[in-house]
């Protein structure tokens, strides 16, 4: 037992940490006390929450492995600044950020070999020398008025003095409004690494602010060369799952606020609009309340960047792939969960959704024609399919004529044109575009 | 509305009785005051590029110049149109900045206004087409000058500001309610006889009302009063930024059945500047240039270039790498998803927190203009959602080609001037590959450790900090509202357009050092610190607070020829704790590795009385320099200073009894220089008798006596795999191994 604790922490110091996976035993519980939490621990030295988490079966195996792919790391540590001389160490920590797909490596196609780096340099064009970085400079360019700076002038304007978090005053919870977000949250927890007792008084501010419902308004400089930025401060409890395991640790979220600065104001909004009667209100929450499923991000994964993943995978290992008859590639067992199940939809609350639409719009309405302009100048399509074949057979005639009235004739091609002037005997002078057009309104309007 | 620019009178007070401080016993004076606004207005428009026209006249000037009083040469005297209306430049912003000193005239502001008024009829008069989506008219005024107006000249002024369609008058210097309130302003008596001038503000203060009283058929949307001192506080609100909104139209859909049209606008999105910085030559701005990007592939020793055009893309897989060419990326890019805003099921207004919002911007949704039926569709959902504490998870497609993403759409309803805003706030939400499941202890519920737990005194004495830090809507210091976002303005962009103006007016100084005044909405109430001082004494005493003290980092400085980390707070903690470590072993603090200028001397510091770990640390490090030494330069010229280098590492090696890595390492070397014909630097490797170590200097060596000379004699070129990584592995295993087995 002595032998395996001392094992474990010479794992660590040499940069190996240990999980548990602990499968849960046919007849009976798993007692990690016994054996693991005291080689786990030693092995963890302060980071304390590698704890044993019993799981169910090989699902939650795999899911557990999964989770572990990033490994915990903060940020950065920092200090939370409550006001004159009182600080407590923290670390912020990234839950949630687009994944992107891996950045694409360079390759020389002729040998397939990784090409380094690229070098950049700036040449004079006159005497063809190479320009240091030290010969340039950086302008902006105003009201026909160049502006220079120096590179080292415009990092110098990021850095607004030591990092941290300041706390400018604490508000209600209530004034984080769903505007409120510019980019994703950040997570913070205590760093009892720089300032001893951080922890404690953590704990005792997430308690309290948890109690009051309040949020604390900072000023929060990540790093020296990021110019501030104002952040709320948001408590959060634990969130245990059905199983015990942990959804949302307990710590404070990071939520950004915009700046005065970055607020649109100026977007049109319908005026006087109708507000919708109780009845539409009562047929609304029926579905809504039928249509209602727990949501959880976990079950979304990004079908662009699975299907890329699944694309690499298939040319490493060679595997045979089938296209369909655009060429695209058809990929075997994926899923796209993030399409709605419409047929599903449709038998829960088709009738539904059948009673609402007639109480909310009146009859005949057409939602996408109710895109006005634009939706008819999309519809180019069948217009150009046509081709001078279907004109010659005279379909097109009623066709030229609507468009003539819409001033739509542009869209037809030269020989369309042509050909309707000849079947219709309009008298055109000149050979231009322009002029057949113009032979035709004039014709259409009885003016000939 | 073809161009949604507005077109701006400033209308600016200089006479004599702007030379007033805004308040008692404060130094600045409604001149001052009014200059800092308008600059700063006029500044934040300039620096956006944006369109809007501004105009500004002078009430109280030294001289005379409008058209008014062309027309009519005894009236509108000492009213100077400074600059017509225009877009914004730097000549206004040089004109302003010259006005230093207040007139020794009085000017009329009413006068002034009339001018104002004129300049916009006039321009589009001239021009026979309304040119602005809006129009407005600003005065900056303490309203102490002279004022002569009737009162029936002052409700046919209003009519007429009302018939020129401007949409917006405002008054900077006074607030007219407050005014009004502490009787400054008094009812206009009978006494006031005819001649005889009102005083301004009271007739200022009945034109507004004139003013408001017109104002119900929505042309009029704003007639409004300031104080200097708010008006500075809120500067930003007159220097809106127009982004032109660029909407998406589309239908919301449901299931096969139910399609609502809707339109999508940014709400919040991250103001930066049109314009990025350019390059240019100094001393010469003129001067033509061109950025070169070459390429290059390493093949053993040879560097080659390559053109552009024979590169590819490749994704790794492990430790594979998949070339990925442009027909590959069109076949297989993830289709199916076009243009769309779909649902996919409604959730918890609970379960979507706004810690999950993954997106850099805010948007909301709306039903389109002028379509009543789509616009009751949104407002039932929304309803809906509102009362069932419920949102909208969605699937949405931007265009044809992008990926799709999942947005939820939340109810979004207020009262606004033009009518009930009914819609949903959009956002996006991330995918589960977006998320990092981390696990953290617990802390609450006295789940965390004893030594965490802060007991009851502990707590209050926290809760009390909070209470006297805590701003509410409810008090009259104003600090809830100053901390709106709504009214910080972002710190970054004001010190830019500071910088770029007094770079503008002073090309050749150095820039100012940083405003405070910058931080000053962002740093805690003076006020609040105080109050709060017993409270947070009470905390530091309490709360056991104890900094542990660190050994200061200090740049390595560039001894690798790379910048010092740029890597940030990451690369930072990792060189601290390199340094840390090597610091509890009592090296020299400031050598964290080994560096091309003085590798020897890196070396040996890193060396001194390390661990087995760290010297296996130092001696891959001393390696990686050598091999950069001899290769990325013309290794003959540095053969000196990685032979000494070598031969430090094997006296090193010898001494610690660890000599395999140091052997591996020297067959390695003495392949790679032999097959790349660097005869010199073997020759002076043999004269130096630089040699494989041998087990009578270091037991655990396997080279006999033998071996090692014959190391140096013999030049036929051995192939040698490098296993340095593959017996770290193997040792990891082991030990993995041992407590298992």
């Amino acid at each position: 037992m002595l032998y395996a604790k001392q094992k474990a922490s010479d794992n660590f110091e040499a940069g190996i940490s240990m999980s548990l996976f602990a499968l849960e035993l046919q007849n009976g519980h798993f007692d990690p006390t016994k054996f693991w939490d005291d080689v786990i621990v030693a092995g963890s030295a302060d980071d304390d929450d590698q704890r044993v988490a019993p799981m169910g079966d090989w699902e939650d195996l795999t899911a557990l492995i999964t989770r572990k792919d990033h490994s915990r790391r903060a940020m950065g540590n920092l200090s939370l600044i409550l006001g004159e001389g009182l600080e407590l160490s923290v670390s912020v920590f990234t839950l949630v950020r687009t994944a992107n797909k891996p950045p694409a490596v360079k390759l020389w196609k002729k040998t397939n070999q990784q090409v380094e780096k690229p070098e950049r340099m700036t040449m004079d064009e006159d005497s063809a020398t190479v320009l240091m970085p030290t010969d340039m400079q950086k302008y902006m360019e105003f009201a026909g008025k160049k502006i220079f700076f120096k590179s080292e002038e415009i990092q110098a304007m990021k850095h607004f003095g030591s990092t941290g978090i300041r706390v400018i005053a604490f508000k209600s919870l209530d004034a984080l409004k769903e505007k409120h977000h510019i980019r994703p949250a950040q997570f913070l927890y205590p760093n009892e690494g720089d300032i001893r007792g951080s922890t404690k008084l953590f704990i005792a501010l997430l308690t309290k602010c948890l109690e009051k419902r309040v949020m604390a308004v900072c000023r929060y400089s990540p790093r020296e060369n990021i110019s501030p930025k104002l952040v709320g401060l948001v408590p959060q409890e634990e969130v245990l799952g059905e199983q015990g395991e942990q959804l949302t640790p307990a710590g404070f979220h990071i939520i950004f606020f915009p700046f005065a600065d970055d607020f649109r104001g100026n977007n049109p909004a319908p005026k006087n609009a109708p507000v919708a009667d109780e009845a539409q209100i009562a047929k609304a929450r029926e579905l809504v309340k039928k249509l209602k499923f727990p949501y959880s991000p976990e079950d979304f994964p990004n079908p662009a960047l699975h299907t890329h993943l699944k694309n690499i995978q298939a040319l490493a290992l060679g595997e045979e792939i089938k296209t369909d008859e655009d060429g695209h590639r058809i990929l075997n067992d994926f899923t796209d969960y993030t399409e709605p199940q419409t047929a599903g939809i449709e038998r829960k609350v088709g009738k539904l959704l059948k009673e609402f639409i007639s109480l909310v719009y009146p009859h005949g309405y057409d939602p996408e024609g109710a895109h006005t302009k634009k939706r008819v100048y999309e519809k180019k399509e069948p217009v150009t399919k046509r081709g001078p074949a279907a004109a010659s057979q005279g379909t097109g005639a009623d066709d030229i004529a609507q468009a003539a009235e819409a001033g739509n004739l542009k869209k037809y091609t030269l020989p369309i044109l042509k050909e309707y002037c000849k079947s219709h005997k309009v008298k055109v002078e000149g050979s231009k575009k322009d002029d057949y057009i113009g032979a035709i309104e004039t014709h259409l309007a009885g003016n000939d | 509305m073809a161009s949604p620019k507005e077109a701006t009178v400033i209308v600016l007070d200089v006479g004599v009785n702007s030379d007033e401080p805004i308040a008692d016993g404060v130094k600045t004076t409604a001149l001052e005051a009014s200059i800092k606004c308008i600059s700063r207005m006029l500044q934040s428009k300039l620096f956006t590029e944006s369109k809007d026209e501004f105009a500004l006249v002078l009430v109280g000037a030294e001289d005379t110049q409008n058209r008014l009083n062309e027309m009519a040469e005894d009236s509108y005297l000492n009213i100077k149109m400074e600059s017509d209306l225009k877009l914004v430049n730097w000549q206004i912003l040089d004109s302003l900045a010259e006005l230093k000193r207040a007139t020794s005239h009085r000017g009329d502001v009413f006068e002034g206004l009339k001018v104002a008024v004129d300049i916009i009829q006039f321009d589009e008069e001239s021009s026979k087409k309304k040119r602005f989506a809006k129009r407005r008219v600003i005065l900056f005024s303490n309203l102490h000058g002279t004022l002569n107006a009737s009162s029936s000249q002052i409700s046919a002024f209003a009519k007429t500001i009302h018939a020129c369609g401007i949409n917006m008058v405002q008054l900077i210097g006074v607030d007219l309610e407050e005014a009004k309130e502490s009787a400054l302003i008094q009812p206009k008596s009978s006494k006031a006889s005819k001649g005889k001038s009102v005083s301004p503000a009271a007739a200022i203060s009945e034109l507004f009302a004139s003013l408001e009283a017109l104002s119900d058929d929505k042309v009029l949307e704003s007639v409004e009063s300031y104080s200097f001192r708010d008006a500075m506080s809120y500067a930003n609100y007159f220097a809106s930024r127009q982004v032109r909104p660029t909407p998406w139209n589309g239908c919301l859909e449901l299931g096969e059945t139910l399609k609502v049209p809707v339109v999508i606008y940014a709400r919040v999105k991250e103001s930066k500047l049109k314009q990025t910085w350019k390059k240019s030559v100094i001393g010469d701005s003129t001067k033509e240039f061109k950025d070169v990007i070459s390429y290059f592939v390493q093949d053993g020793l040879v560097r080659q270039e390559v053109p552009k055009e024979e590169i590819g893309d490749a994704y790794r897989y492990g430790t594979t790498l998949v070339p990925y060419s442009a027909e590959d990326k069109a076949e297989m890019k993830f289709t199916g998803t076009g243009k769309c805003l779909k649902v996919v099921g409604f959730a918890l207004a609970s379960k979507v927190k706004p810690h999950l919002y993954v997106g850099d911007d805010v948007k909301i949704v709306t039903a389109p203009m002028l379509d009543d039926s789509a616009q009751t569709a949104v407002s039932a959902l929304a309803h809906a959602l509102h009362e069932e504490k419920m949102v909208i998870i969605c699937k949405y497609g931007y265009n044809k080609s992008s990926s799709p993403k999942l947005v939820s759409l939340s109810p979004h309803l207020c009262e606004r001037a033009n009518g009930a805003f009914e819609g949903f706030y959009m956002h996006f939400l991330p995918f589960e590959d977006d998320l990092r499941l981390y696990t953290f202890a617990p802390l609450l519920d006295g789940k965390a450790k004893d030594t965490y737990q802060p007991n009851d005194e502990e707590l209050a004495a926290v809760g009390d900090l909070i209470d006297q830090l805590t701003v509410s809507k409810d008090d009259d210091d104003g600090y809830f509202d100053q901390l709106n976002p709504k009214n910080v303005r972002n710190p970054y962009l004001q010190r830019l357009f500071n910088s770029l103006q007094y770079r503008a007016v002073h090309p050749n100084d150095s820039l100012p050092e940083l405003d405070p005044n910058v931080l000053s909405q962002m740093t805690m109430p003076a006020e609040l610190a105080i109050r709060s001082e017993a409270a947070r004494d009470k905390v530091k005493k309490v709360f056991e607070l104890k900094k542990i003290e660190k050994p200061k980092f200090k740049k390595n400085l560039i001894a690798d020829g790379t910048e010092p980390s740029t890597e940030g707070v990451d690369g930072l903690t990792d060189q601290m704790e390199t340094l840390v470590t090597a610091n509890v072993l009592g090296i020299d603090n400031t050598v964290s590795k080994v560096g091309t200028v003085s590798p020897v001397e890196d070396f040996t510091a890193l060396t001194t009385g390390a661990d087995d770990h760290t010297f296996e640390k130092a001696i891959q490090m001393a390696i990686n320099v050598a091999k950069d030494l001899i290769y990325s330069f013309d290794g003959q010229v540095y053969a000196d200073k990685v032979l000494r280098l070598i031969s430090v590492m094997r006296e090193r090696s010898v001494e610690r009894n660890s000599p395999t890595t140091f052997n591996q390492y020297l067959k390695t070397f003495k392949a790679e220089v032999l097959e790349n014909k660097l005869d010199i630097v073997w020759s002076k490797l043999v004269e130096r008798k630089i040699t494989l170590i041998q087990q009578e200097e270091a037991k655990t060596s396997s080279v006999t006596k033998a071996e090692a000379r014959e190391f140096l004699t013999t030049t036929k070129v051995e192939k040698i795999i490098t296993q340095q990584n593959g017996t770290k592995k193997v040792d990891d295993d082991d030990m993995i191994d041992e407590m298992f087995g």
